[in-house]
């Protein structure tokens, strides 16, 4: 595939502070990581096809894929035509990847407005409002009360410590830090072995 | 205040097959399992065009599936639907998506088999409605449970003959209704069944 958006010269890390976005395209094969700079810290993370912006990371597809709520080492999470789009392969908080609440750390429409924004000046392909994705939540955690309510369960970080994804294929990656005084994160993009 | 209905419409969906309904603000809909065990698949258009959602009702709620008195809400965050009444002892279900013709494959059944996902579709295209992707379900009698270590069963559905679930109706919408066509996992009755639908209209003052 070739275009100007598949620039991986630009995948250099990335410091977030709180309420900062990042957005750009992770080439198949690539490790996507995440690293707290303190306690407190999280990140609401979208992810959609390179090629078709309507085929998009899913929760519901993942409950249904996995048949558990939260992810573990070694899991993918699957996009909405059922195809794995990332791996898990490091969550050092652990069951620190939250499908349940989309909205733990920002709304979706504050996300999806700063977002949709950072795509349309890079020239990246991504979905129109309307078809925009919900937020996996990472540094999260929802249990599930006997009565089926959802209750917020904090996940204790400190600083340094990782969640990585390996990506199955071309994507765009979005992501919000959470907060507005949280610890920042950092993001960073390795390319696989056949990039 | 006791409200009253000037009309009720009832709509017999055949085992696989999906209606979609227009139905207006202040309309009841209940949607009955006729046999028992039996789910049906809902998904709400708004005139606005927002969508019925359930990440926004798991959000909102902070459930997993709402109480009586509690609303389905549609991507835009306004309520589409309150719960009112249900009979059905089991749960609902808001975290899996629909049937598709991808699953069926993948389980061996092949991609022409019905799903509620061809039925959504198909019956809003009907109405001129095209979404750019598929939502969510509302999965009603869906028999589905998450344990304390996060383990997802669904069994089979534990509706019997006759059990409902009613609505009052937020906003203008179409409603479809998909009586699931799903045949492939074991349940009994392994045939899919008919599902009602019932609209009650309230009187004009």
């Amino acid at each position: 595939m070739t275009g100007p958006a598949l620039n991986y010269s630009k995948l250099a890390p990335h410091t977030l502070s709180a309420s900062q976005t990042w957005l750009d395209v992770v080439r198949a094969g690539s490790l996507l990581g995440f690293k707290a700079r303190g306690p407190g810290v999280g990140a609401a993370i979208f992810a959609w096809s390179y090629v078709d912006p309507y085929e998009q990371l899913s929760d519901a597809y993942t409950f249904m894929e996995l048949r558990r709520v939260w992810p573990a080492v070694g899991d993918q999470l699957y996009t909405t035509l059922r195809r794995p789009i990332l791996s898990v392969m490091r969550d050092e908080p652990g069951h620190s990847i939250d499908l349940l609440r989309h909205d733990c750390w920002w709304p979706r429409a504050q996300c999806r407005d700063a977002l949709v924004e950072q795509a349309r000046v890079r020239a990246i392909p991504a979905p129109p409002r309307r078809d925009w994705p919900y937020a996996v939540n990472i540094f999260a955690r929802t249990r599930v009360g006997d009565n089926g309510d959802l209750i917020d369960e904090p996940v204790v970080t400190r600083e340094g410590i990782h969640i990585e994804f390996i990506v199955k294929f071309d994507v765009v990656v979005a992501v919000m830090a959470a907060g507005i005084s949280s610890p920042a994160i950092d993001i960073y993009v390795t390319p696989g072995q056949e990039s | 205040m006791v409200e009253r209905f000037a009309e009720t419409i009832r709509i017999r969906i055949p085992a696989r097959e999906g209606v979609a309904l227009e139905l207006c603000k202040g309309d009841r809909v209940s949607v009955i399992d006729l046999a028992g065990h039996q789910g049906a698949d809902c998904v709400a258009v708004t005139a606005e065009g927002a969508v019925s959602c359930t990440r926004a009702t798991r959000a909102i709620n902070r459930r997993l599936f709402p109480k009586v008195g509690q609303s389905i809400y549609a991507d835009d965050n306004d309520a589409v639907l309150t719960l009112l009444e249900n009979t059905s002892p089991g749960p609902h279900g808001l975290i899996v998506p629909p049937c598709d013709p991808t699953m069926y494959r993948l389980r061996g059944a092949g991609c022409a088999h019905p799903s509620c996902h061809d039925n959504f579709h198909h019956t809003l295209a009907r109405k001129g409605i095209r979404l750019g992707r598929t939502p969510p379900s509302i999965c009603l009698f869906q028999n589905i449970a998450i344990d304390q270590a996060g383990q997802i069963a669904i069994g089979v559905n534990t509706s019997k003959p006759g059990d409902r679930i009613i609505f009052r109706v937020d906003r203008d919408l179409v409603f479809v209704v998909s009586a699931c066509p799903n045949d492939v996992f074991k349940r009994p009755p392994l045939q899919p069944t008919d599902i009602e639908v019932a609209i009650d209209m309230p009187q004009m003052v």
